[in-house]
């Protein structure tokens, strides 16, 4: 009798716990943002895979010129990366970021690993670097963390078209960019070979989680997406 | 992890028929193929400028010891020659030659003038290796196409592939990143060549040929870059699921705080 008396106190207590707990996880309920602006700019013309028809060579006789495509290269010459400074830190005035920003690579599973420390932003160290010629600079934070509240992304989903992002890096110069496109993806759907591009114009991508709050899994169901390009 | 190939080779001075088959990428529909030539011959041997020919249409013009050339050609069977600089099928007899090598479309290929471990010009086809790589991961692949004895291969100083003779190459992968690499004949750790930095950029096989002659004091190392196949890491982000989750920090809290304690009791009581 005793016991039963206890057990349904302690049953009443969790609940009270666990409810504030969800109360806590949940600071801002759903992430669920509506996507603005657009991506389209940035596809790259498709270009034919079928080049060098043309300069039928004169029969019988070789060609002048070459008549193939091709590339000519010193391969006495190491082969040097182009060295281009790191970013250091991410600064959004439109909504209070101001981040320090990691090089970041992957996890045991193949997924970017994300600085655990909610407050610090990753950029994506094998893909381009901010101020790269060419494709998508990633960097992400986490929204939030189940322990440690909010995260540097955590209003992400409130950038507008047209804010302005500074990048500022380890040389001690800054990138500015502008925000052309706010998205929001299930995470199965999200355009990897968009975010993590290595050619097309050059641009940055922010990444973190938005949508409905998995209290299961304890993570978010979706990906919020940001595209900017230089200013 | 680990692998090497014995490669097919051409002959010298002489055509020779040679059916070689050109590993394909099986998802690559395209037409075309990637054929790099290497200018692998020492200056001073009687090769210092060629042209080289794919039947009766010049491949490349003027070709230098040294130099590399990237060739995009429609996929098909070629008759590949090295002739001296301004001769050429009509007008002059090859230096080196390879009849019928296969390109099949989409294949990733280099063809090396160099000279074998005697010191003879010849003709090699190496397929560059462009399968798969995971996120972070580089490939390495090393030439041995100078006319020098079996060589170990040292990476951050030991040594990675051994006992790699002319014209054998050897593969494998690492986590991207800088390495010191260096040559150094079979069974010794003095090296020949290097040591130097090896920059393994992710995605990439970065692919190093000693050439040269060692009887020469020529030998030297080219290096060469094909982008490998890659996917996308997953960005994950959000909802850290990393630490202890809040509800179970809040039982801890109120626990602490004694409002809980019956649970602990009963626990203790149900044993």
């Amino acid at each position: 009798m005793k016991r039963s008396r206890t057990a349904i106190i302690v049953l009443a207590v969790s609940a009270v716990a666990l409810a504030a707990s969800i109360a806590v996880i949940n600071f801002s309920g759903p992430r669920q943002v509506d996507d603005v602006g657009s991506r389209d700019a940035l596809t790259p013309a498709t270009s034919s895979s079928v080049a060098t028809e043309s300069k039928a060579p004169a029969s019988g006789s070789p060609s002048a010129q070459p008549r193939f495509e091709s590339t000519r290269t010193d391969a006495t010459k190491p082969l040097t990366r182009v060295q281009i400074p790191s970013p250091t830190r991410i600064v959004i005035p439109a909504i209070n970021v101001d981040a320090p920003v990691d090089p970041i690579g992957v996890d045991d599973l193949g997924r970017v690993a994300v600085p655990t420390d909610v407050s610090r932003a990753g950029w994506y160290k094998w893909g381009p670097a901010p101020g790269n010629a060419t494709g998508s600079a990633m960097i992400t934070a986490h929204v939030d963390g189940v322990d440690q509240g909010p995260g540097a992304f955590f209003n992400l989903g409130e950038l507008n078209v047209g804010d302005l992002v500074r990048v500022e890096r380890a040389d001690s110069s800054s990138l500015t960019y502008r925000v052309i496109a706010r998205e929001s993806f299930n995470k199965k759907a999200v355009p990897l070979e968009d975010v993590f591009a290595r050619s097309g114009p050059p641009r940055l991508t922010l990444v973190t989680c938005g949508g409905p709050f998995d209290p299961q899994t304890l993570v978010y169901t979706d990906n919020i997406i940001v595209t900017a390009v230089p200013e | 992890m680990n692998r090497r190939r014995t490669v097919h080779i051409a002959a010298a001075a002489a055509a020779l028929s040679l059916p070689l088959a050109f590993a394909v990428a099986p998802a690559m529909a395209a037409e075309d193929a990637t054929v790099s030539v290497l200018h692998a011959i020492p200056a001073g041997l009687g090769a210092d400028s060629v042209d080289v020919f794919a039947g009766a249409d010049l491949l490349i013009d003027n070709f230098t010891p040294g130099t590399l050339e990237t060739v995009t050609v429609p996929a098909g069977s070629y008759d590949l020659a090295v002739y001296a600089d301004g001769e050429g099928p009509d007008n002059g007899t090859p230096i080196l030659s390879a009849d019928g090598v296969a390109v099949p479309g989409g294949a990733n290929a280099t063809v090396t003038a160099n000279l074998d471990a005697d010191g003879a010009p010849a003709l090699n086809v190496f397929v560059n290796d462009t399968d798969h790589l995971d996120a972070g991961q580089a490939r390495v692949t090393v030439r041995h196409i100078a006319a020098a004895p079996a060589v170990d291969i040292l990476v951050d100083g030991a040594a990675a592939f051994t006992n790699l003779a002319n014209p054998e190459e050897a593969v494998t992968e690492l986590p991207a990143g800088d390495y010191e690499a260096a040559v150094a004949l079979a069974g010794t750790t003095d090296p020949v060549l290097g040591p130097t930095t090896l920059a393994l950029a992710e995605g990439v096989n970065t692919i190093v040929y000693a050439w040269g002659s060692a009887a020469d004091g020529t030998l030297a190392l080219a290096t060469q870059a094909v982008e490998a196949h890659t996917t996308p890491p997953v960005p994950a982000g959000g909802g850290s699921t990393t630490g202890t989750p809040v509800w179970a920090v809040t039982l801890a809290a109120l626990a602490a705080a004694g409002v809980i304690g019956a649970g602990v009791r009963l626990a203790t009581s149900r044993r």
